[in-house]
């Protein structure tokens, strides 16, 4: 679906990338990861002040579908700043520049015994649905690759190419955090769609990837069964356990609603610790982040298919 | 938007060339997509020219996989059709429009790409969309049978959730007595369906996968009801591969 002088280049550190239309030049730093429609660098447009990402694409429908729903979905979302096509060392591809997001993938990272930060974390990850939610889009692929944790703990989705206006099919999940797959529900984009990811996610982080990997894994008719009953074994989740069951079900289609069971469960919580007031996030959240996972299955997508 | 997608994991061996077929279903508006299921990813696959040709006469794609990325690679194919079939459309509008031989989504401006994209989205989603799938039924592939009831079952979910008025059929062959095919499950946009096909199966050794594709292709109205197999295309055999 691409034009013959098109192709994947990886870019390299020092690379300038000549935008056809506008006539810029983008000083490329370094590779920053692999999205679902193409990779991602860091960046500098010349006359940005400071970095930018760089998202080169391999295919122009896809991309351009991307850029549409970066371009709608407001918010938290980064912020498109160029959309073009470009030519770097003979090879040109489509590509769009957009604010950068620094920070961590969650990846798979968990939260030690900090139960109180994992609450923190997912009225956090909440709160940016919430507002995604509001303007009528579906994120799509919620999962830990796709969740930001900045220096200060602050939170932020990533890698808007799944976000899907509700009602739509959704065009891009993972398995493991779609519920179709769990057989919880249909892939028509919705609040509940992102939010039994959300739920999923959360079980990751409680340290839990592992057994959720390993129900996935088996070939039992009941998985979702268990995949709701894993939610009690973990100590960390032990407030917010019966919201998360919730999601999980589809019981809950309201966002605002779960971001005000998930604070009124954490408001009461098991005797725990808690942690104090401005307590930073502990360094050990950021190590060992962004294992990839199963890749993001592209129900809309040329990627990969000749 | 009319798809066939032949799911199978070797050679024909009986009939019209599935080439000729699939050709044939291609000039009536119908894609061919083909899966070639192995058992282990990396290991090659005797059909494998056979496959490829099949999927370029019917205009579509092919793949080889394991079982295990049976799902993903039909909801791949099956969306990657649908787009590429509107994109086609789009391009010649944009030929015309513009007046210019090499004009595509590719040449135009970034703010006119963005448009014509949204509405090359808007129509992925609300298309009407019919997707056969037909199972080689052969002895060989019946321990393959689960991953790909739930490879149907997938397909569907995603299908369902589509805006668009999507149906799916289910037919594997060969089929009973003189038949290359047997229906497992009519058009349909409902999942509980899909849990009773591969059952009332006929092995006989025998892989129709050209008659077949006809039978299923007359599924699609036009053409009348699968019919059965005519004794001049069982001895069409000499195809090559």
């Amino acid at each position: 679906m691409s034009d013959a002088t098109s192709g994947t280049i990886r870019l390299r550190a020092g690379d300038r990338v000549a935008s056809k239309w506008s006539g810029q030049s983008i000083l490329v730093e370094r590779f920053l990861g692999e999205g679902a429609n193409g990779s991602v660098y860091l960046a500098r447009l010349p006359d940005g002040p400071s970095h930018c990402a760089l998202k080169i694409g391999n295919d122009v429908y896809a991309l351009q579908s991307e850029i549409n729903a970066l371009k709608s979905v407001g918010g938290d979302a980064p912020r498109l700043l160029l959309a073009d096509d470009g030519t770097c060392r003979g090879v040109s591809f489509p590509f769009y520049v957009m604010s950068f997001v620094p920070g961590k993938p969650l990846g798979e990272t968990t939260f030690g015994a900090d139960a109180g930060a994992l609450t923190t974390f997912g009225a956090d990850l909440l709160g940016q649905l919430r507002e995604l939610h509001a303007a009528g889009w579906a994120f799509g692929d919620v999962k830990p690759d796709n969740v930001m944790i900045g220096r200060q703990g602050e939170v932020r989705l990533v890698d808007y190419g799944g976000a899907t206006r509700f009602g739509s099919s959704v065009k891009q999940f993972t398995e493991l955090y779609d519920r179709g797959y769990w057989k919880l529900g249909g892939r028509r984009a919705e609040a509940a769609y992102d939010l039994f990811a959300f739920a999923v996610v959360m079980l990751e982080a409680a340290g839990l990837g592992r057994r959720v990997r390993a129900i996935a894994g088996t070939s039992r008719r009941d998985k979702a069964k268990e995949l709701v009953a894993l939610v009690d074994e973990s100590p960390l989740l032990a407030a917010e356990a019966n919201v998360l069951k919730r999601l999980l079900r589809g019981e809950c289609g309201d966002t605002e609603q779960a971001l005000g069971a998930w604070a009124a469960a954490a408001a009461k919580p098991p005797p725990r610790h808690a942690p104090a007031a401005g307590e930073r996030w502990p360094a050990y959240w950021f190590a060992g982040a962004a294992a990839a996972f199963a890749g993001a299955v592209w129900w809309m997508s040329g990627n990969g298919l000749s | 938007m009319k798809q066939i997608i032949v799911i199978t994991d070797g050679n024909s061996n009986e009939g019209i060339s599935p080439i000729t077929a699939a050709a044939e279903a291609y000039a009536r508006g119908v894609v061919v997509n083909v899966i070639g299921v192995v058992d282990r990813e990396a290991a090659g696959m005797r059909g494998e020219r056979e496959i490829e040709a099949v999927a370029k006469a019917g205009g579509g794609l092919h793949r080889i996989v394991s079982p295990t990325k049976l799902a993903y690679t039909m909801q791949m194919m099956t969306r990657h059709t649908v787009v590429a079939t509107i994109q086609q459309v789009v391009n010649e509008e944009l030929r015309s429009i513009f007046k210019n031989e090499t004009a595509s989504l590719e040449t135009l401006p970034p703010e006119k790409r963005a448009e014509v994209v949204r509405s090359v989205d808007e129509w992925t989603e609300t298309a009407p969309l019919q997707v056969a799938l037909l199972i080689d039924a052969s002895a060989s592939m019946k321990h393959k049978f689960d991953a790909v009831r739930e490879a149907a079952y997938d397909l569907m979910l995603s299908m369902q959730a589509r805006a668009g008025k999507s149906e799916l059929a289910v037919l594997h062959f060969p089929g009973n007595n003189a038949n290359a095919v047997e229906i497992d499950v009519g058009w349909t946009c409902e999942l509980a369906k899909l849990e009773k096909i591969l059952y009332k199966l006929n092995v006989k050794g025998t892989t129709p996968t050209g008659p077949a594709i006809l039978d299923a292709l007359a599924l699609f109205g036009g053409v009348g009801r699968p019919s059965p197999r005519r004794a001049a295309d069982a001895a069409w055999g000499d195809y090559v591969v």
